[in-house]
């Protein structure tokens, strides 16, 4: 009876060992579980003044947007890209 | 009492005049229905983490973004910079109010761009951690927020449940090979590389390459040249991985003097039974 045991137990081991990724001589390994994930939000237009510092990233993003409406007298500009609105105050923005 | 009236219609010519500025811009700002945020069409490897605390878009976490992309109150996409001894790489970062961080690379970019070598040149590092992760640091230390470990999906491939990363480095003059068998009960979809070279030998023969990275024999990759540090990261066709059977994967290196190294990461995205 102990010896039918030890032979299941081998028998298993082996299946175990056959469906695994064999590798040699590595460094290291890492494996990694991938789970599905889903992202519900939605693109919410800006409805407050979104005061940017003069910098690198912001810079890239006026390159990216388009210029909607301009009004000067608030020192404020409007922008637009697809239907999001950015509102970036205009005085900040000067170096 | 005429004076406070007086104040009175000044202080209501005064807004009748800034609303007349302020609403034609403001009236066109209406919310777009259905169009989601998270740009998942265009999506390759992800990390990812969702917190249970809201999130503020704020002009700080700008900051943490290489290029932003698009901002909105409620998420902000961008690429961010992460620096490693073999170059620097920009995976996009997503966050938004609901507490997503989701940091990826495109579905066109090359998915070994993941690796994040460790140490330097002359003493690399065999640990493995990957440029998503340290993307998602660096715009949770903007935010003063803890992450947890992220978890991980590739949207190119929803059947997908395992992701294999091997590395392997040459810290010396030499050749260093290491072998890889894929059962056949596994569906592989993706297989990429990242190799680099530095500090190589660069007076060669024709025909004679400082650094190479051979699959069963055949050429992959190979670098030479008078640059100090040279790297390529690409995918390598699934069929190369015939099932059951052993593949070396094989790198040599030709030093210039005493310094430099080699070193190879292959990433493996399949699906197992």
């Amino acid at each position: 009876m102990h010896t039918f045991k030890y032979i299941i137990a081998c028998a298993v081991v082996l299946t175990l060992e056959a469906t695994a990724i064999e590798i040699q001589g590595w460094d290291e390994a890492v494996s990694l579980e991938l789970q599905p994930f889903y992202v519900q939000t939605i693109m919410v237009p800006m409805k407050t003044i979104f005061v940017a510092q003069y910098d690198v990233a912001v810079e890239t993003a006026l390159q990216k947007v388009d210029i909607k409406t301009v009004a000067k007298p608030l020192q404020t500009l409007y922008f637009c890209r697809y239907d999001n609105f950015l509102l970036i105050d205009l005085v900040s923005l000067i170096p | 009492m005429r004076q406070k009236v007086d104040i009175r219609l000044m202080f209501l010519a005064k807004m009748m005049i800034s609303l007349c500025f302020v609403a034609p811009a403001q009236t066109s700002l209406q919310l777009p229905t259905g169009f989601p945020a998270f740009p998942a069409q265009s999506a390759g490897i992800s990390a990812y983490i969702k917190i249970d605390q809201p999130v503020r878009i704020t002009e700080a976490l700008t900051k943490a973004f290489y290029r932003v992309i698009d901002v909105s109150a409620s998420h902000i996409l961008g690429t961010v910079q992460v620096s490693h001894f073999a170059g620097n790489v920009y995976p996009h970062v997503y966050i938004d109010t609901e507490g997503w961080f989701v940091a990826f690379f495109l579905a066109t970019e090359p998915t070994a761009l993941l690796i994040h070598w460790l140490g330097d040149t002359n003493n690399p590092s065999t640990t493995i951690k990957t440029t998503l992760e340290t993307a998602l640091e660096t715009v949770a230390k903007v935010a003063r927020i803890t992450l947890p470990k992220p978890s991980f999906y590739d949207f190119r491939f929803p059947e997908a449940n395992k992701m294999l990363i091997l590395l392997s480095v040459l810290p010396h003059e030499g050749t260093k090979a290491m072998y890889v068998k894929i059962p056949s009960a596994y569906k592989l979809f993706l297989a990429s590389y990242y190799f680099y070279a530095c500090n190589f030998y660069e007076a060669l023969f024709a025909g004679e390459y400082a650094a190479m990275f051979k699959f069963d024999e055949t050429t992959i990759a190979k670098v030479e040249g008078k640059e100090n540090l040279k790297q390529v990261v690409e995918d390598l066709p699934t069929s190369y991985f015939e099932a059951d059977i052993l593949h070396e994967i094989k790198i040599s290196f030709a030093q210039r003097g005493d310094e430099g190294s080699a070193g190879i990461a292959v990433v493996l995205i399949y699906r197992e039974p």
